[in-house]
């Protein structure tokens, strides 16, 4: 405190952290506070299991079945991480990697009419999929083809479909696939959670399902990537990241104040101390004068002592419910990992589900994905408000992050970044930005 | 000027019983153009105290043997690799700093992982680190794993004149943590560097089975990034000259 700092970060969830690595790799003094004791704000994961029993105010101590309470690290919120995602890129290029270990998850499955199917990762699976017809199967592989050969900057790929103003209506309609595959495709490969995206441009829906069928062909098995130790262990990664190349840590810190002149920060205040700085970037609860509500999710994390009905023995998997599949708007997930991934004692299994808030009975909405994880020996629910700045920081500096939404992995978490920096330094984001110079790894040699 | 008060055991290339950690005199000279053998075993090493105790100079010491007495705080470094001979297997160890977060208590909990070996340092001339002590260990219980190895070091012996911590107090502080090694050393004047970094090896060496394969067991964890099995050829390390 009672210094000047190039850039102020408050919060240390996943979106603070990257920004602040980014910020001191590129050379500026940074000071990062969170009032919370832990790294990873809504992005974090719990542990012990004692002090997730008392964040969600479930009286008494965790029962001996659940075993050591360290050996838990519950998320907060569900995510995946998409293996040739941006995020994963980050890490590469930061080399934020060597902090972490991954494992791949090892299914993907989709909701139908009561069940769950396996979303085929191979050429097999495909063939034995009861997912679609017979003759449905030919037409979405020529489909699928020409997803994969399409390139926006070469014509010669466009087979008559213009990139910008077709809509993805008319190419299902154009390759004559039926509804079944309309479903597949636009939630269990391109993960919309709605169906808006039919009536916009084909691009955007051409580019999820290339990487979706980028990131599948990476590991196999599925196209998500999971941390050892749960989700917090990527917003600390970058943190390190960050205090290598200078940037000062405090924890335990409460934000009494964010101090503008003339509409500008300058500053922020603590235990009566002032920090200034040229630029502030925080997570809406530190600021919330400057944030509006844009929605709501609800998320109900699930202790189970077993593997999901119908799943096999697999430690870790997806599971779609599409919207239409349960008379929605938005689809359900369920992101589900286990003791395998160091986030749960032995022979337990963590299930998170989670949609968007649509009724005034949220728990109710969940339903259709509970039934599906019984018996569950422990549900910890949370509604929670989802933020957008309403300060995009042109004048002021401050520079807020929206709320981590119900998408089932960080693309949109990773655009939220991108467009902070852009708006922060005035030019697009680039990932040569963040690389490394060779010798700051190892100090000397090696 | 005075002699020394203690040795400072000088280590040559073919150490006696527990292995060297550079290589034999002649084998610089041949310029063996075949690239090293791999690691038997990784072993990740952290290291953790109070601000300015000398855990980077510890380090510094070790893996490059050199000493910067105006480094003030840590920055720019990640961790460093040494690669050592220990019952005749090469152990390759990884020896991680805390990129000065623990200046306001904020070493985040991953640092623990993964750690083998745990060097918790204090400087024996200044009270406030020894008693800063039962916070790390707070935060070594909740974090690191069970079977980690502990090592307790006294740092800057060198100041012997200035000394405020006894051996006693810190000997009976190690006593009282089960399996918690203790000794004093001097990153300046390489006293006992290389010595505590190789015994902390060894008693992680002497509890795992001697056949454990170079990837973990378990093969389906992915680490993203290959690790550098064959680190670059390096020009010999300086050799004192008699």
């Amino acid at each position: 405190m009672n210094e000047e700092y190039d850039v102020i970060v408050l919060g240390t969830g996943l979106t603070e952290c990257i920004l602040s690595g980014i910020m001191s790799v590129k050379g500026k003094k940074v000071l990062h506070m969170d009032r919370n004791s832990y790294y990873g704000g809504e992005s974090a994961s719990i542990t012990p299991l004692e002090d997730l029993y008392n964040r969600f105010n479930i009286p008494g101590s965790p029962p001996e079945s659940m075993g050591k309470g360290r050996d838990w690290n519950v998320d907060l919120i569900p995510k995946f991480l998409m293996a040739n995602g941006q995020l994963v890129r980050m890490l590469l290029i930061t080399e934020v990697t060597r902090y972490l270990e991954f494992k791949v998850v090892e299914g993907s499955y989709v909701y139908k009419k009561g069940s769950i199917y396996k979303v085929p990762s191979t050429e097999t699976e495909a063939l034995a999929s009861s997912l679609m017809g017979m003759f449905e199967k030919r037409r979405f592989k020529k489909f699928l083809n020409f997803v994969t050969a399409f390139d926006p900057n070469d014509p010669k790929t466009f087979e008559g479909v213009d990139p910008n103003k077709t809509t993805m209506r008319d190419v299902y309609k154009k390759f004559d696939l039926g509804q079944d595959v309309v479903d597949f495709t636009g939630h269990s490969l391109a993960l919309y959670r709605t169906d808006e995206y039919l009536d916009q441009a084909c691009l955007e829906t051409i580019n999820k399902i290339k990487l979706y069928s980028e990131s599948l062909a990476r590991y196999g098995k599925s196209p998500y990537l999971y941390p050892l130790y749960g989700l917090g262990e990527l917003p600390q990664g970058f943190a390190r990241l960050s205090a290598i190349y200078g940037g000062i840590y405090m924890l335990n810190k409460p934000i009494e104040e964010v101090i503008f002149e003339d509409g500008k920060v300058v500053g922020v205040k603590s235990e009566g101390e002032i920090a200034r700085c040229k630029q502030l970037i925080c997570d809406p609860s530190y600021i919330m004068d400057r944030a509006k509500k844009v929605g709501q999710v609800i998320r109900i994390i699930c202790i189970l002592s077993h593997p999901i009905k119908g799943t096999g023995d697999i430690n870790s998997c997806q599971i779609i419910i599409p919207q239409n599949q349960v008379s929605r708007k938005h689809d359900i997930y369920v992101c589900m990992i286990s003791c395998a991934h160091n986030v749960a004692t032995k022979g337990k299994y963590v299930a998170i589900v989670s949609t968007a808030v649509e009724t005034s009975d949220p728990e109710k909405e969940l339903k259709p994905a509970l039934d599906l994880l019984e018996p569950i020996e422990q549900k910890f629910v949370s509604v929670s408000d989802l933020y957008a700045p309403t300060d995009l920081g042109h004048d002021s500096q401050v520079f807020i992050s929206r709320s981590y939404d119900a998408t089932t992995h960080f693309e949109t978490t990773c655009g939220d970044i991108q467009d902070i920096f852009k708006r922060m330094t005035g030019t697009d984001f680039d990932f040569g930005d963040i690389n490394r110079k060779q010798n700051d790894i190892f100090g000397d040699a090696e | 000027m005075d002699p020394p008060r203690y040795q400072i055991p000088r280590r040559t290339g073919a150490g006696a019983g527990s292995g060297s950690s550079s290589p034999a005199p002649g084998a610089s000279s041949r310029r063996r153009k075949v690239p090293p053998r791999p690691a038997d075993f990784k072993l990740q090493i952290i290291i953790i105290g109070s601000r300015g105790v000398g855990k980077t100079s510890l380090m510094e010491r070790f893996t490059d043997d050199t000493f910067c007495e105006a480094c003030k705080s840590t920055v720019g470094v990640d961790f460093k690799i040494k690669t050592v001979e220990l019952r005749g297997k090469k152990i390759r160890l990884q020896i991680w700093d805390t990129a000065g977060q623990e200046r306001f208590n904020s070493i985040t909990s991953a640092y623990y992982r993964g750690a083998k070996g745990i060097v918790l340092v204090y400087d024996i001339t200044k009270q406030e680190t020894f008693e800063d002590l039962p916070k790390w260990m707070k935060m070594i219980d909740k974090y690191a794993s069970e079977e980690a190895e502990l090592l307790l070091v006294g740092n800057k012996l060198d100041c012997e004149t200035d000394r405020i911590v006894t051996k006693q107090q810190a000997e009976r502080f190690a006593s009282r943590i089960s399996g918690m090694r203790f000794c004093e050393s001097s990153a300046k004047d390489n006293f006992n560097v290389e010595e505590i970094f190789l015994k902390l090896v060894d008693d992680i060496l002497s509890k795992m089975p001697l056949e454990i394969p170079n990837k973990d067991l378990s093969n389906s964890i992915l680490s993203l990034q290959p690790d550098l099995d064959v680190p670059p050829e390096l020009p010999p390390p300086r050799m004192r000259c008699c």
